[in-house]
């Protein structure tokens, strides 16, 4: 979970807010297709929350999401974890998805 | 001959003043048995190497492959593998250049330049077609100059401006361990190929011919070259074209497997990161975007004018605790100019501030330091530089005490941007790399970097195996030589080689015939290690990945990464020492190795 401190907001406030959300971090070329650094969403699973992800950034299909599911040039990692491709994972309030684009290295 | 190729070499002796060229044949078994680059050039180590040679002394060659793909037009092959033995790291090493001094090198019809000896003043070697019109010529006006500044000053003394140049900086003049080979803006890197083409007082090679290796099936070749091109406008490229892999570093930061302060953390703060992001250098000082020769891709991401790839952002950036991009540009700049592998640069200056810290040195060098001053004068060998061009661990073992414990390299090679705490498969992939601590030989962090890989925990079933396929696929595209940024387009890799071979060379080349010739070379190369007094406790990470645990929690067990090790050698047909045995020589098709220039232990095992 992420806890951030915002000059002015009492952090319970802060994560009140956040916990009621997954929140979905966008790296690499995801962060260029998006345009975003990240997006909330409501909690589910993997799968759903990637399907919410699809339909607010039309943009990842089909290249990075498919049908809720991620193609094989996205990785998805669970609060910066290792990497995940499981549909069924359950993502509750709280908890933080990094989606970056697969191919590293050099 | 097969397409593609020419079937023989060029053996250049320098002596003195002077230099002999000749074309020696290649037994064509040898370009079906190792295809070329790294492959070819394990092959010709093998052959043109005294056992035991010192490798900065005369009589250690320095070798140039190219392969049977180069001036084909396929994309993304206009590259040549440089081998020598490692001043660094006393082993095998291997590194890959490209661009137009490739294609260049291939004009001189032949499929690799084997050079030995030693001349007796700084020279410019000019390699031409004709053997016998291959000169050298004293060069003591270029001696102190980039390698970009003698490749100006070669096109301007030539009417024309095709001139293909490789040289040497001021690092490989002075024989740094870590020295480059620069052409075109690009630069031979791991190793110290630098160092060993400056213990030859070579500044610079020149190439000129005009020949071309005719392909088997010329409208296939062409087909094939139309289609990948076509495909590496894909997404499996796109990270590499729009970022360029510099797009790793916030991904890993948030990973946690960004190596921080020589390797003491991986916790950095997203805010410090941004800056050294492609977009944060972009705006901090302008972004171009160029390309090797006869590339579709086009990964080559300048800021300022300065090249910055992951690996070169991490060593000189994070690594070194250093957070501010007019920083992090100059010390890259510094490295490009001076002719330094900038792994092994940051890896031993981040080692080197960690000993101050510790007041094992009383050097004023400090994590987060400025530094461009240091590697001037790591390339000049000047005051403190000269201890840090001998690379980590030989800089450690000078120290004593506890300072090996947390020297990180590899057989003498610093280790690349990938924590092995957190991710390990590739710990195990660092741990048996023939050429030392490497991500490119080896290419584990993909296994770790996989869905259903718990990459924090070692998985001594099928770790092992993981980190044999990825070697044997880098073994691959090196030899053929592919851009290891063209892969995620290859749906079959070996399959694909071989048709693309296949059309090229005319010879009936088959997937499984292809991996084979991989695993050949993996073997070859480590078989060279052996044959040159390796032993198994070379084949371990530094005491910190063990005995210190990550802040954010994982740690290297000690006996398992041991007996992955064991299983690695299994898996290769090894002995649990790591040794190859002359019936697993045979099993492989290297049959002229028992009984040739072994290693003691080697010989034994055969009586
Ligand atoms: S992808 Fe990059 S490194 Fe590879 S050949 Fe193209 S420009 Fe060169």
């Amino acid at each position: 979970m992420v806890i951030e401190k915002r000059p002015g907001l009492p952090a319970v406030w802060f994560l009140t807010m956040h916990s009621k959300t997954v929140r979905v971090e966008f790296y690499g070329v995801v962060r260029l297709r998006t345009n975003r650094e990240h997006f909330d969403t409501t909690p589910g699973t993997l799968a759903e929350v990637l399907r919410a992800v699809q339909c607010a950034f039309p943009t990842l299909a089909p290249d990075y999401i498919r049908e809720g599911r991620p193609a094989p040039h996205l990785l998805v990692s669970l609060d910066g974890g290792p990497a995940t491709d499981d549909p069924t994972l359950p993502l509750v309030a709280g908890a933080t998805v990094v989606l970056v684009s697969a191919q590293s290295g050099g | 001959m097969a397409g593609g190729l020419f079937g023989k070499y060029l053996l250049v002796q320098l002596t003195g003043e002077a230099v002999h060229a000749e074309h020696v044949e290649l037994d064509p078994r040898v370009a079906r048995q190792f295809i070329g680059g790294v492959g070819l050039g394990a092959y010709l180590l093998w052959q043109h190497a005294p056992v035991g040679v010192l490798p900065l002394a005369p009589q250690a060659p320095l070798i140039f492959c190219l392969s049977p793909l180069l001036g084909t037009g396929l994309t993304t092959t206009a590259k040549f593998t440089v081998v020598c033995k490692s001043p660094l790291t006393n082993r095998i090493s291997d590194s890959l250049s490209s661009s137009r001094f490739a294609l260049g090198c291939k004009k001189l019809g032949v499929d690799a330049i084997v050079i030995v000896g030693q001349l007796a003043r700084w020279s410019h070697l000019h390699l031409h077609q004709d053997p016998r019109q291959c000169r050298v010529r004293a060069c003591p006006n270029w001696i102190g100059l980039s390698a970009q500044e003698v490749s100006q000053a070669v096109a301007g003394e030539r009417a024309s401006k095709k001139v293909h140049v490789a040289a040497i900086g001021v690092a490989g003049e002075q024989l740094v361990r870590y020295a480059t080979i620069s052409n075109d803006g690009r630069h031979a890197g791991r190793g110290g190929s630098g160092a060993v083409m400056g213990s030859k007082r070579l500044k610079a090679i020149t190439i000129e011919g005009q020949a071309k290796a005719t392909v088997a099936d010329p409208r296939a070749v062409a087909a094939l070259a139309r289609g990948y091109a076509q495909k590496s406008q894909g997404v499996a490229t796109e990270k590499y074209r729009l970022l360029g892999t510099a797009a790793n570093l916030s991904a890993f930061a948030r990973m946690r497997i960004l190596p921080v302060r020589n390797f003491q953390a991986v916790k950095v703060e997203p805010k410090q990161v941004k800056r050294l992001t492609p977009e944060g250098l972009a705006r901090h000082a302008g972004h171009v975007r160029e390309s090797c020769a006869g590339c579709t891709i086009a990964c080559d991401h300048r800021y300022g004018g300065t090249r910055m790839e992951y690996e070169t952002q991490f060593a000189l950036g994070p690594l070194c605790g250093v957070f501010e991009p007019d920083k992090l540009l100059a010390a890259a700049r510094a490295c490009d100019t001076l002719g330094l592998d900038t792994i092994s640069t940051g890896g031993t200056l981040a080692f080197a501030m960690e000993c101050c810290e510790r007041g094992l040195l009383d050097w004023p060098l400090r994590f987060g330091d400025d530094l461009a001053a240091w590697i001037t004068c790591i390339a000049k060998r000047e005051g403190p530089g000269a201890a840090m061009a001998e690379g980590s661990r030989a800089l450690a073992h000078s120290l004593g005490g506890d300072a090996p414990r947390f020297a990180c390299h590899v057989k003498g090679l610093e280790l690349p941007g990938y924590e092995p705490r957190a991710m390990q498969t590739t710990a195990l992939g660092l741990a048996v790399a023939a050429r030392g601590a490497d991500h490119n030989r080896s290419g584990a962090y993909q296994a770790d970097l996989s869905p259903g890989v718990d990459r924090l925990r070692a998985d001594l079933e099928r770790g092992p195996q993981r980190v044999v396929d990825t070697e044997d696929h880098a073994a691959m595209l090196d030899s053929l030589i592919l851009c290891k940024f063209l892969r995620g387009v290859l749906e079959h890799p070996y399959a694909e080689a071989a048709a693309m071979l296949r059309v090229t060379t005319g010879s009936d080349f088959d997937g499984l015939e292809v991996r084979a010739a991989a695993a050949r070379t993996v073997t070859l190369r480590h078989l060279f290690n052996q044959r040159e007094g390796w032993t198994r406790v070379e084949d371990r990470l530094p005491d910190r990945f063990y005995d210190e645990p990550l802040p954010q929690g994982g740690v290297i067990d000690r006996a398992t990464l041991e007996q992955m090790v064991t299983r690695y050698y299994h898996l290769r047909g090894y002995t649990d020492a790591g040794q190859v045995t002359p019936a697993r020589c045979r099993e492989l098709g290297l049959d002229w190795v028992v009984g040739s220039n072994l290693c003691a232990d080697f010989a034994d095992r055969e009586k």
